[in-house]
């Protein structure tokens, strides 16, 4: 005998009625504030900054700027900074160092949540530095705690190997035959997890990149010209010869490779790129490698190219003037004839960077600011040994001399 | 001497051989397996008496109780008899029962003949009371934690579109579905891939469709499944949590019939027979849903532009000597084309790209089983299967595809004797994994990350395994079962070998009261790489374990009592306690690249308690009662966490009631405690350090993705899950048919579950999301049945 089948369906029947009118939508979650904490460790200052400050909890609109701001980052952006926070960092062998809020040795309490920690880069960690200096020794291992009233923030790093001296005078190199390679950097351990690129032309916008490819082949000569194959690869077309540029390369580590290139994961936890425990931000370490300063010509295999100055005087024209062509770096397509790249110095001292077309004899130059759209056009001729330039407005011709020694 | 026979002692040597080297075999089973003395010969032939057409027929041999069919000739022959007299018997429904007597000698062959009178025979109503298989199973086996499930109990309950074996499955205690969008299943603490998922033995590896909504299976092609939730026997292997056996349904009428259910999610159709006298039996059945058309054909549009399609095969052919040959192929595949959809919703990107993306699971199987004298039966299996996806966004050049394919030859003696049966047996794998990539990454990319070399990425591995494993079940007497077994494992690749023990004991406190121990090791070289906090299975990756990838173990205990109130009526209570090593997961949820070296490694726990009530149909009304208590528990370099299936609590309560007439009524009411989320801690300034310059520079203020931060990994959780969900149909005979519509109402009081939150910082001031799992969701449909 079955007694149980009509009483069983009932009370499934209740308990599903009962359930479904009494449940409670589903409330929003509460934040929960934590630390945020940035540092990076660079062996080319003489001071290590640590930020610390709060998370935001969404309801707070972003501060306005105040004044004074270099001197009191996180309150001037905004933030929340966290005072009173005791910073320690721990260097090679029994090395600590507390780090020093800026607001705690101000009068005015100005640079709250900004700790600092005096810094020298030595060789190796038996090298002898200050008591009170942190060692920044190539290849080592730092680690990073703050402890707030919010919980304790841990971190660690391994600071790249790298050279002492950085070698940054200002050398020629010709794009069609030079090669640049990355230094070797002396000592063992794990290669760094990234290399921050930058290509840069005095006054103008740097084009950077991130990569983790361990590519020593920086600037490739001529006969390459796979340019996946050499790490500025990703910059060509805005490597122009004729023209002075900085080539920088900075080892990173990983956290810094993560903060930088992480991805935001809408069901992880932490923030894009978090690798600190009990907290969220950066703690990393990062050493230049390279600061090439190269003065980029090319194989000179057109009468044009080369370095010009003017035999009469025009003021709105340039006082020296160089141009350059190669085939690897030719630059967007132009309309027409041949173009040469390369900068103008102009009688107020400015330099412009240039870019002349040559159609027959006809040549047009154009001259614009490093980092500025605004271009400026002036007309000439070229008949095979000297250069013409109309000066802009007044019908006036200046004639310019190649002073680039044939070789 | 016949190749059987030496086959039989061959098998029966081996038995022991690795059973006395193992398990310590009493050395009374050695004295048991001694054969008789072999060499007579007994056959002859069966026919009508009245036509002379050879018939097909049981006969018997005593003394023995040696039984045969004959074959289509009407022929039979029992070899290897010891001489002496015996006497034949054949009986058939339609005919008069005959018998004869025969002398053998050693050595020697005596033939009979046998003819039997057609015989009209009137059949009285008869009321059988066989043993359920869950009483079979609780009298003779001690392993815990088994429940079986038979497709026409699953039918009777509510569902979404087509009755789903799978889902079903959470309906169970100890197993636990993420979410209503998931058919994916926890088992007592475990991740979601850590599940064997057998169809007739072959290894299915993603058995889902539309990223787990519903399962792979047909209903009408499947007979049951047997759920093993935890400490499972040696004979399997390969998985940390359960095994999910699911066998095919076989028909053993004679003629052809066909069945069909049409609903308005999709079509399914079985065509099933026997042929060769009932010699063969045969199921072909096939599936396709068809929302993408329906949509199109009514609003014109390619709104919904995804389908998949599911067709199934099994075939059985009895062989003349005792034997059976049976094979099982499976094929299913998903597609979801959007020419000029918003891939939004599937990664949280951006743009207006079209998207592909398949998948498709494959397996083809044959099994013989041949039995080895009276007490030996050998099996032997060679099964090919693979799963394979493939996605796409041509306009991001974005492109993700695997393959894996896994060729597998098994095989086991199963001898029984005395109070003894023993399995031992071989399983030996060969996988071949390829996983392809073809990205555009960089800082501003869906995934970040900077380009690794070429874009292009391509990950193969040829892989294998090999494991023998001997398990015995003994009776030692009336009150105690034991079954200890062994598992010797090696994957080559990975450098990697293992022993895996077993133990499952049952103490028989009264004839219907008994305690269960179990306990043992598993392992785990083939996973799916994916980080579960994903609330919804998007893709599943399968790699292997190599030098970079380790094997994955865990060690589970379970003590268990179990109650049999009647014959159709039990309550089981099981304890249980799991420890995890060397799990594996994706440190992001969304970026399915693989890196095998940059897997996060982690270890964890689960312990929990699961209660179980059941009643058999009986008088027309079945049900059962589950209770879940289980705690995950994950640990990661020193941190521990709640991984994102720990259901703390979870209850099931499902019934279906035939009152007569045609009618039968389901109804489904499931209740749940929340599983864990990451909230959010607010938003962080990501300052932005300069190396060249040394300065730090805010980064843009915005309340967009790049700021937020989440908070402690799992920490907050969904608030509680209810659903409840009706069924009801009716039969009626029209013709030869059976015709039976059906409708069910799944969430039933269309009650809010949340799937997940999702933090909108688009807002000033941001505000979170929820999304909901299913609304009240009507089907209805009509099934079909051809006699």
């Amino acid at each position: 005998m079955i007694r149980t089948r009509p009483s069983c369906v009932l009370v499934t029947a209740l308990a599903a009625v009962a359930l479904g009118c009494g449940g409670e939508a589903p409330t929003a979650p509460v934040a929960e504030p934590r630390v945020v904490v940035h540092a990076v460790l660079d062996p080319q200052n003489a001071e290590q900054v640590i930020l610390v400050e709060r998370t935001r909890d969404g309801t707070r609109a972003p501060l306005p700027p105040t004044p004074g701001g270099a001197l009191d980052p996180i309150v001037s952006a905004g933030g929340m900074p966290l005072s009173g926070a005791r910073v320690v960092i721990f260097g090679p062998g029994s090395d600590s160092i507390v780090a020093v809020e800026d607001a705690s040795r101000r009068l005015d309490g100005v640079g709250a949540g900004v700790y600092r920690v005096p810094s020298a880069t030595v060789a190796s960690a038996s090298a002898s530095a200050s008591a009170s200096t942190l060692r920044l020794v190539p290849g080592t291992r730092y680690r990073l705690r703050v402890d707030t009233p919010l919980g304790s923030v841990r971190g660690a790093t391994r600071m790249p190997r790298f050279n002492l001296a950085v070698d940054r005078t200002l050398r020629p190199f010709n794009l069609d035959t030079d090669s640049l390679w990355r230094p070797r950097v002396p000592g063992d351990g794990a290669r760094p997890a990234g290399y921050l690129l930058r290509v840069q032309v005095s006054g103008g916008a740097p084009l950077e990149r991130l990569v983790s490819d361990d590519n020593p082949l920086l600037l490739a000569p001529a006969p390459i010209n796979d340019d996946r194959s050499w790490s500025f690869g990703y910059a060509r077309p805005y490597i122009r010869p004729g023209v002075a540029q900085r080539f920088i390369v900075v080892a990173v580590d990983s956290n810094f490779y993560e903060y930088t290139m992480g991805a935001y994961d809408p069901f992880g936890h932490d923030a894009r790129g978090n690798r600190l425990d009990g907290g969220v931000g950066l703690f990393g370490a990062v050493a230049t490698i390279v600061d090439a300063n190269l003065d980029l010509t090319a194989t000179r295999d057109h009468a044009i190219e080369g370095d010009w100055a003017p035999m009469g005087s025009g003021t709105a024209l340039p006082v020296a003037l160089r141009l350059y062509e190669s085939p690897r770096f030719p630059g967007p397509p132009a309309p027409a004839g041949p173009r040469f790249w390369g900068t103008a110095l102009m009688p107020g001292g400015d330099t412009l960077l240039a870019a002349a077309t040559l159609t027959g004899q006809a040549l047009r130059l154009e001259l614009t600011l490093p980092g500025s759209s605004q271009v400026r056009q002036i007309a000439g001729t070229f008949d095979g040994t000297g250069l013409t330039l109309d000066v802009p407005g007044s019908g006036g011709r200046v004639r310019y001399a190649s002073v680039t020694p044939r070789r | 001497m016949s190749g059987v026979a030496a086959f039989d002692r061959m098998a029966i040597r081996l038995v022991r051989l690795v059973a006395a080297a193992s398990l310590a075999l009493p050395s009374h089973l050695a004295a048991a397996q001694q054969p008789a003395p072999l060499g007579a010969r007994l056959s002859g032939v069966v026919t009508d008496a009245a036509t002379g057409k050879p018939i097909a027929v049981e006969v018997t041999v005593d003394p023995g109780r040696r039984t045969q069919r004959t074959d289509t000739a009407g022929r039979f022959a029992f070899r290897e008899l010891p001489a002496g007299s015996y006497v034949v018997r054949a009986r058939a429904l339609g005919f008069a029962s005959a018998m004869t007597s025969a002398t053998v000698r050693a050595g020697e062959e005596a033939w009979v003949a046998l003819r039997l009178e057609p015989s009209v025979v009137s059949l009285r109503a008869v009321q059988t009371s066989a043993k359920s298989a869950e009483r079979e199973r609780f009298d003779r086996f001690p392993v815990p934690g088994v429940v079986s499930i038979g497709t026409a109990e699953i039918l009777r309950l509510p569902s979404v579109g087509d009755a789903d074996i799978v889902r079903a499955a959470s309906l169970l205690p100890g197993i636990s579905a993420r979410n209503d969008f998931s058919a994916g299943f926890n088992v007592r603490g475990g991740e979601a891939d850590q599940n064997l998922v057998l169809l007739d033995g072959i290894p299915i590896y993603n058995p889902f469709h539309l990223g787990g909504l519903f399962g792979t299976f047909i209903d009408a092609a499947v007979q049951r499944v047997d759920i093993f939730a935890g400490a499972f026997p040696a004979q399997y292997g390969g998985r940390l949590s359960s095994v999910f056996d699911v066998r095919s349904a076989a028909d053993e009428r004679p003629g052809v019939r066909t069945t069909s259910d049409v609903s308005l999610l999709s079509s399914s159709a079985r065509v099933s027979g026997t042929v060769g006298g009932g010699r063969v039996s045969w199921n072909l059945a096939g599936r396709r849903t068809y929302a993408d058309r329906l949509v199109n054909a009514v609003l014109g549009s390619n709104d919904f532009p995804y389908h998949f399609q599911d067709l199934q095969l099994h075939g059985l052919a009895t062989l003349p000597r005792g034997g059976t040959l049976s094979l099982t192929a499976y094929a299913g595949r998903d597609e979801l084309l959007t020419p000029s959809e918003d891939p939004n919703a599937l990664l949280g990107g951006s743009g207006g790209s079209a998207i592909g993306f398949d998948w498709n699971n494959g397996a083809a199987g044959v099994l013989l089983t041949q039995p080895l004298g009276p007490h030996a039966v050998l099996e032997q299996r060679l099964s090919l299967g693979g799963f394979g996806t493939h996605f796409e966004i041509p306009a991001e050049s974005l492109a993700l595809g695997q393959q894996l394919r896994e060729m597998r030859i098994a095989g086991k003696v199963q001898v029984t004797s005395g109070d003894h049966a023993i399995n031992a047996g071989y399983d030996v794998s060969r996988y071949r994994t390829a996983y392809r990539e073809r990205m555009t990454v960089g800082p501003d990319s869906l995934f970040g990350g900077d380009d690794p070399g070429d874009g292009r990425e391509t990950t193969r591995q040829l892989t294998s395994s090999v494991a023998v494993f001997v398990e015995d079940g003994w009776k030692l007497d009336e009150r105690v079962q034991l079954s200890p077994g062994l598992r010797a494992e090696w994957v080559p690749a990975a450098g990697w070998s293992g022993l895996s023990p077993r133990l499952s004991a049952r103490f028989f406190l009264s004839e219907d009261l008994a305690l269960t121990l179990a306990a043992g090791r598993y392992t785990q070289w083939m996973r799916a790489v994916r980080n579960e906090d994903l609330p919804i299975r998007v893709l599943d990756l399968w790699i292997a374990s190599d030098s970079a990838v380790p094997v994955t173990s865990s060690t589970n205990l379970v003590l268990g009592l179990e109650k049999w109130l009647g014959s159709s009526r039990f309550v089981r209570v099981e304890g249980y306690g799991r420890r995890y090593g060397q799990l594996l997961e994706q440190a992001s949820t969304i970026d399915p690249r693989i890196r095998p070296s940059l897997l996060r490694q982690f270890g964890g726990r689960s312990y929990g308690l699961d209660l179980y009530v059941r009643q058999l149909e009986r008088g027309g009304f079945a049900g059962s009662l589950s209770y879940g208590y289980a705690v995950s528990i994950r640990e990661f370099e020193g941190q521990t966490y709640f991984p994102a299936h720990d259901r703390r609590h979870n209850a099931n309560l499902a019934t279906s009631w035939t009152p007569g007439k045609g009618y039968t009524f389901g109804a489904h009411l499931a209740v749940a405690s929340g599983t864990p989320y990451t909230g959010w801690a607010g938003y962080m300034q990501r300052w932005q350090y300069d190396p060249v310059t040394s300065t730090w520079t805010p980064g843009p203020a915005s309340n967009d993705q790049d700021d937020v931060v989440r908070g402690r990994r799992n920490a907050d959780r969904l608030p509680l899950y209810a659903r409840f969900d009706l069924s009801a149909e009716r039969s009626y005979q029209v013709g030869r048919a059976i015709v039976t519509p059906h409708v069910s109402v799944v969430n039933v009081l269309d009650r809010e579950n949340v799937l997940l939150y999702s933090l909108d910082a688009t807002r000033a001031p941001p505000i979170v999301r929820r999304f909901a799992q299913f609304p009240i969701l009507p089907s209805v449909g009509v099934r079909t049945e051809f006699r």
